[in-house]
This record gives C-alpha cells, sequence and structure tokens, in this order.
C-alpha cells in the first residue's frame, strides 16, 4: 500500500506500508472516528469486493495526490488550486471520519480565500502528521476486515 | 399544442462527482436503493451525458467540480425542456448561505452537506424524488436532518 509522507521541508515522499507496520497504535487513536466507517458496513453487497476497504484503499491512494497538489499550490501562489484540493480532500476525509484532516482541509481552504501563505506550509506539515495518524488507524481497520 | 412529456419510469440516476471515495459511497448507497447510478467524474462528463440521455429518475452533483461545477449543470438543465423534470440534489461541504441561495435560484432541488450517513442520502433521496413525482412539492423539516430547502434558506 502507498502513502504519501511529508515532511517539513515540505518535499513529499511516497511510501511502500507493509502489513506488519499497518496497526492503529495508541497516537493514533482518535484520528479517525470508526463509527463512520462502521456505518456503512450495512451497505455491504453479497458477492463483491468489501466496501469499506475499497473506501479506505481510494482514499489512500487520493489523499496524497490532494496534498501534493497544495504543496504545488502553495508554491505557485495558486490559491484556485490549493482551495480546490483542501475542499475536495476535505470532503473526503470527513466522509470517512478523519475529523482532524478535515479540519487542517478547512483551515488550508481558509489560508488561501485572502491570498495569504503565510501559514500554509506550517498547516501542510501538520497535514502529513495527521494523514499518517489516520492511515494507522484505516491500515489496522483494512487488516481487520481482510 | 406542446406533447406532454411522459413521467420517468427509470431508475437510473446521474451522479457527478470528482471524489473518488463520495463517488463510490453515493453509488453504494443508491444501488442499496434498487438505483442504477451512472457515473461521471466531473461536471464536463455529466454535461456530455445529458446531451445524449434524459432517462435519469433525478442527479446528484457536487457543488465543486473541475471544467464545471454542479450549479453549471443545473443552469443548463432548466433550459432545455426535455431535462427540466429531472430533479437535482447538490451535495457540499460547502456552508455558504450565498452560495446555497444562488444554487436555488439556478435550480437546484434540494441541498445534502457532506459528511452525511447512508441514512441521510436515502431520505433526501425520498424527498427529492417525492417532489419529482409531484406527491408532495412543498419544503419538508426533517427532524435531525441536515438538508436545506429553499424555505429553510429563506428563514436563515
Amino acid at each position: 500500500m502507498s502513502i504519501i509522507r511529508v515532511d517539513a521541508d515540505r518535499s513529499t515522499h511516497w511510501e511502500l506500508v507493509s502489513p506488519a507496520h499497518a496497526g492503529a497504535d495508541a497516537a493514533a487513536l482518535g484520528a479517525v472516528d470508526v463509527a463512520v466507517l462502521d456505518g456503512f458496513a450495512a451497505l455491504q453487497a453479497e458477492g463483491e469486493p468489501d466496501l469499506i476497504v475499497e473506501l479506505i484503499d481510494l482514499y489512500l491512494e487520493d489523499a496524497p495526490r490532494k496534498v501534493a497538489s497544495m504543496l504545488e499550490a502553495v508554491a505557485l501562489a495558486d490559491e484556485g488550486a490549493l482551495g480546490r484540493a483542501a475542499h475536495s480532500l476535505k470532503g473526503s476525509s470527513a466522509s470517512l471520519g478523519a475529523g482532524q484532516v478535515a479540519a487542517l482541509c478547512g483551515e488550508l481552504e481558509r489560508t488561501g480565500d485572502d491570498g495569504s501563505f503565510e501559514w500554509a506550509g506550517a498547516l501542510l506539515a501538520r497535514m502529513g502528521q495527521e494523514l499518517e495518524r489516520a492511515r494507522r488507524v484505516f491500515a489496522a481497520e483494512r487488516q481487520k476486515r481482510l | 399544442m406542446l406533447t406532454p412529456i411522459a413521467r420517468p419510469t427509470s431508475q437510473r440516476i446521474l451522479v457527478a462527482d470528482d471524489d473518488p471515495v463520495v463517488r463510490l459511497l453515493v453509488t453504494s448507497i443508491l444501488k442499496s436503493g434498487g438505483y442504477t447510478p451512472v457515473v461521471v467524474e466531473d461536471g464536463r462528463e455529466a454535461y456530455r451525458v445529458l446531451r445524449s440521455d434524459s432517462d435519469f429518475k433525478a442527479a446528484i452533483f457536487d457543488m465543486m467540480m473541475p471544467h464545471l461545477e454542479g450549479v453549471d449543470i443545473i443552469r443548463h438543465m432548466r433550459t432545455e425542456r426535455r431535462l427540466m423534470r429531472i430533479p437535482v440534489m447538490l451535495i457540499t461541504s460547502e456552508r455558504d448561505l450565498k452560495l446555497m441561495a444562488e444554487s436555488f435560484a439556478a435550480g437546484a432541488t434540494i441541498f445534502l452537506p457532506k459528511p452525511f450517513t447512508t441514512g441521510q442520502l436515502q431520505l433526501m433521496l425520498r424527498m427529492l424524488l417525492d417532489k419529482s413525482d409531484g406527491a408532495d412539492a412543498r419544503p419538508r423539516r426533517v427532524e435531525n436532518s441536515p438538508c436545506q430547502t429553499r424555505a429553510e434558506l429563506r428563514r436563515a
């Protein structure tokens, strides 16, 4: 499974994470409201791939792309692109219960609104940390369902 | 004299959202309710589909999408007689009342804020289809529901 790491210098790194490293730990608890994920269990169709695993995989594939778009937007001082990427990740994060990531996206959206990128770098560094915490929870939930 | 347009019998629902997570979620909820989602990834694709296909019971659009936003497609739909009858739900993580009011003015039928639960989307869809069938077109308040209708916005 690939994930993104956003370092303090705003560089992004893709990593492969093996299931052995995929368990949620105490530091990651609270990053995702797993009750939100559990709420989708009733939608599981017989004979179809596990819906929650699919949702998690889509999120973990898509979120790093959105962060990369935000980093690029900040580098180019493109407030529209920053707002669009932050808005999009906010929606999917909130939909899957990743509340902290969604909240940071909301802040990044507003940062782009007034054309000030002063805090965007710091917010994106925090985003990297919060995404990593969320990833650990998602990975553990994924493992439970395989 | 204009020829009456037949009531739709299709269970197809057009879904346009650029977010793959929300697309899968909406699609799964629709399938669980016996509907047939026709799914596209952005507003431009939705526009292309609607140019040749109007056989939809309803449409669900994300408010903010690349190329063409949800409200732009709605404006187009409200100018085409064959598309006018299709009720549209906009889903959005925006809380901007002005934007919502503009979307209603353009012809959106109902709003569903993100994040939403399965039950909330199912409920909003029932309300949307009730309006479309003419069973009761009055805006309704649903307890604990995040939906907003025109009347609710006027009161806000």
